[in-house]
């Protein structure tokens, strides 16, 4: 306690001390701290004898420290090991600390990139799970990048003086460069394989319908080409049963369209609903109708969606709201065992406004003795609801 | 308390102020230079702060009449990313169709972020010439800004969906078939296909040649002429949205064909027809399994805390007989339910292809567990359901045919909450059905 007071009654002598005294008090403490400042940014620099025919391995300064106060790390690349193409580049980073990297041959191959990958991580304080890459983003300047997140943690160059042109921002700019078109022949490779896939190619930028969920996609499985043989597609639903359905893209909209919304739009006899205008209504309708957005549509389809589905877990029906005004827009129209023609059409959207039409789907709906007694009502059945007496419930509120 | 109040007020206004001005307005108070940048670095969870990078970014700002429709971001000096406004006239933001990132300018300040209608922004970066503030309260204004200036642009935004909603109008008005005098109708294949069977979905597109020269189509072949300006009729199985789905049952296709008119529902004077003959090349699927028992919801009313049993399949008669059906050799199959004698499907398949029969037991449901009973006990798991018995008679010799018949697995028991409390037991899997052929 007593030394706390003194720290403080020597900290208000030195603040309402003369403004001369005070500033030459600064100056010195300044100056002191930029001395400390300047010992501590040179860091710690070992000299490496490494060297290949490709000019990769030699010593690298390091823009941010990577490990402890050590200003420079040693590249020590291999192609060769006991007459096997190994391609493998062990890192040091001085007192025994370091990461052995290989080379995605493939990347050098097709994009002159050199990108390397971490298989071993032995550096004091850096979990052995974390993994990093090594990306040349100019001539003997490699960024040093966190895996996880892609992000450019550090950069390291033969020559020290590019350091200060070659920044963590610029060297992150550079690597998602790089990176763009890796994405992209991965993008175009991956697009060559769902194409490959009978039902994928049929179908691209179509909806399709079916009974059950599992019928339109193997459940668990939206990232791999379909895995259904498209047999159980239906081009007329019954209304009485659960009615789904799914479209494929052409591309993820998570990448194609990133941060946008998805709209959903359906019409029946010149009749139209759209989840985003029915979402925006009111409370009781933005509750029921929930927000698409296309960074949840990461591939080139998308679980299933009811239009009216029976969930036997929750042992409920669900249903896309906007998909029952519709219906309820056209019910006094509706006949048993006449077939109502339903569009579907789903579009990217902003702010309100449809952008680009991604999808588009046209289902007959079979009006059945069944479907009229479930939506209308079971004379002999009168304790349970009918379908249209709880949607006027929900209308109502 | 009245300064406050009077400080809180001025916020408050000065908020209101930037909420009401456009882009057009908020960017007219900045200069294209070269502005220090901000990052956005996470320190511990959910917790952000600012850092200046080392460099400098050129802007450039692009301006006509007082509307800024476009602007220019020189990523780090080195890369040229281009912004276009969201509403010329009233912009909020401005957008790149190649990534996330979208700009907005608020008292002076240049944001660089990504918006989720959700969870609003997450800033990037900023650039300006005076420092942000705080993470929190830099993202709450953008927030603010981007939530509350939505509102206001509705006057121009009609305006824009109005100029869509004529040239969809106009677009529409020249590929409906209403008011227009039609010379003939052509329905076709979409591709070639060989194998057309039961069950079989394929693509037939709509040509419809108008006696002005002019020729519309549905859009599976191009054109843009909705479906549900046709009305059809079929022979065969189903047509909707363009494809043609073959029946599941060869009684709905007594000519072996596929047949489809079509006409316009405007003007149903010109017909066009479609025909092609079926070779029942493709494999077919019959589901007979029996349904999933339910898993046990104590707390949902009229639901036990067990599971309930699958249900058994049904026991299935397959009778043969070799036909030839358009030069093809085909087996003509009738399906009846074993116990009641009911005729459930008949089928034509070609001698090269497969029948699937699946006559699975349902499972089991399971028990709930005690962790969310009221009791803590376990839910006992539900039995699953028997398989189903297949007999084929008639010419079965080369009958290419898959019957899948297991029982249905046991539903599991619940596990108890407490050591005290029981747990479900598990339910008794169901008995593989036969195959006598």
């Amino acid at each position: 306690m007593r030394k706390l007071k003194l720290i403080v009654a020597v900290a208000c002598i030195g603040f309402i001390g003369t403004a001369g005294a005070q500033s030459k008090l600064q100056q010195k403490l300044q100056a002191k701290m930029a001395k400390l400042s300047a010992k501590a940014s040179q860091g710690k620099y070992t000299m490496y004898d490494y060297s290949d025919a490709s000019g990769i391995s030699g010593t690298y300064f390091v823009g941010e420290k990577i490990y402890k106060n050590h200003a420079t790390t040693g590249f020590n690349y291999a192609r060769e090991k006991g007459g096997e193409i190994v391609n493998e580049m062990k890192v040091d980073f001085g007192a025994n600390q370091s990461m052995t990297f290989r080379q995605k041959e493939k990347y050098k191959t097709k994009h002159s990139i050199n990108y390397f990958y971490t298989t071993v991580v032995s550096v004091e304080g850096v979990s052995v799970n974390d993994h990093w890459r090594l990306v040349e983003i100019g001539t003997n300047v490699y960024a040093f990048v966190h895996d996880k997140d892609e992000k450019v943690m550090s950069v390291v160059a033969k020559d020290s003086s590019l350091l200060s042109d070659y920044d963590t921002e610029t060297a992150q700019v550079l690597f998602d460069q790089k990176m763009a078109v890796i994405n992209r022949e991965k993008m175009d490779k991956e697009t060559a394989t769902w194409k490959k896939n009978a039902v994928y190619a049929k179908n691209i930028g179509k909806i399709v319908f079916a009974a059950e969920d599992f019928h339109l996609m193997k459940r668990g499985y939206t990232n791999k080409p379909p895995m259904v043989n498209g047999k159980d597609f239906k081009t007329v639903l019954d209304m009485a049963k659960n009615m789904n359905q799914m479209a494929y893209f052409q591309y993820p909209p998570s990448k194609a369209f990133p941060g946008m919304e998805i709209n959903i739009e359906y019409e029946m006899n010149g009749k139209k609903t759209s989840r985003v205008e029915y979402r925006s209504k009111s409370a009781a309708w933005g509750k029921m109708i929930k927000r698409l957005e296309t960074k949840d549509f990461q591939y080139r389809q998308h679980a299933p969606k009811a239009l009216r589905s029976y969930n036997t877990y929750y042992s409920q029906y669900v249903q896309d709201y906007a998909f029952m005004q519709v219906l309820y827009m056209n019910k006094d129209q509706f006949m048993i065992d006449n077939e109502y023609t339903l569009t579907v059409k789903m579009y990217v959207n902003r702010d309100g406004e449809n952008g680009e039409l991604i999808a588009e789907g046209v289902v007959k709906l079979l009006y059945s003795a069944d479907a009229h007694l479930m939506f209308d009502g079971n004379p002999d059945k009168p304790e349970k609801k009918s379908v249209w007496t709880q949607f006027e419930e929900f209308l109502d509120e | 308390m009245k300064k406050s109040l009077l400080v809180l007020l001025i916020i408050s206004l000065s908020l209101l102020g930037f909420s009401q001005e456009n882009q057009n307005i908020q960017l007219s108070k900045i200069e294209s230079e070269s502005y220090p940048v901000y990052k956005t670095v996470e320190k511990g969870y959910n917790k952000f702060v600012f850092q200046q990078a080392k460099k400098n970014w050129p802007v450039e700002l692009f301006s006509e009449d007082k509307i800024y429709p476009k602007i220019l971001i020189k990523k780090v000096g080195l890369i040229d990313e281009f912004y276009t406004s969201d509403l010329p006239a009233y912009p909020a933001y401005y957008l790149s169709k190649a990534s996330t990132t979208v700009i907005t300018v608020l008292d002076k300040k240049i944001y660089y972020y990504t918006w989720s209608a959700s969870s609003g922004a997450t800033i990037s970066y900023i650039l300006s010439s005076k420092n942000p503030g705080k993470y929190v309260d830099e993202k709450m204004a953008l927030d603010t800004y981007r939530r509350e200036i939505k509102k206001n642009q509705t006057g121009e935004r009609d305006v824009r969906k109005e100029k869509n909603a004529a040239l969809a109008a106009k677009e529409k008005e020249e590929n409906t078939l209403k008011g227009k005098s039609i010379k003939s109708i052509q329905l076709k294949f979409v591709d070639a296909p060989e194998d057309i069977g039961m069950l079989t979905v394929v693509s037939v597109g709509i040509e419809v040649h108008l006696t002005n020269g002019k020729v519309l189509k549905t859009k599976n072949l191009g054109g843009k002429t909705p479906y549900t300006d046709f009305s059809t009729s079929v022979k065969g199985g189903d047509y909707s949205g363009g494809d043609f789905k073959v029946a599941s049952d060869s009684r709905k296709i007594p000519t072996d064909k596929i047949e489809i008119q079509a006409w316009s529902k405007f003007d149903s004077k010109v017909k066009g027809n479609f025909s092609h003959i079926l070779n029942y090349k493709s494999n077919i699927f019959y589901q007979y399994q029996g349904r999933g028992g339910k898993n046990g919801r104590g707390r949902t009313s009229g639901v036990s805390i067990n599971g309930s049993d699958g249900g058994d399949a049904r026991s299935v008669n397959v009778y043969v007989e070799n036909i030839k059906v358009n030069g093809q050799s085909i087996h003509k199959l009738t399906l009846t339910n074993a116990m009641t004698g009911e005729l459930l499907a008949e089928a034509k398949l070609h001698a090269n292809n497969r029948i699937t029969i699946n006559a699975k037991g349902g499972n089991g449901g399971s028990g709930e567990r005690g962790s969310s009973t009221h009791s803590g006990d376990g839910g006992d798991g539900g039995n699953g359901g028997n398989g189903g018995d297949v007999t084929v008679s008639g010419a079965t010799q080369n009958l290419l045919i898959t019957v899948m018949n297991n029982g249905g697995a046991s539903g599991s028991g619940g596990a108890r909450k407490e050591s005290y409390n029981t747990s479900g037991s598990k339910g008794s899997s169901g008995i593989k059905g036969s195959l006598i052929k």
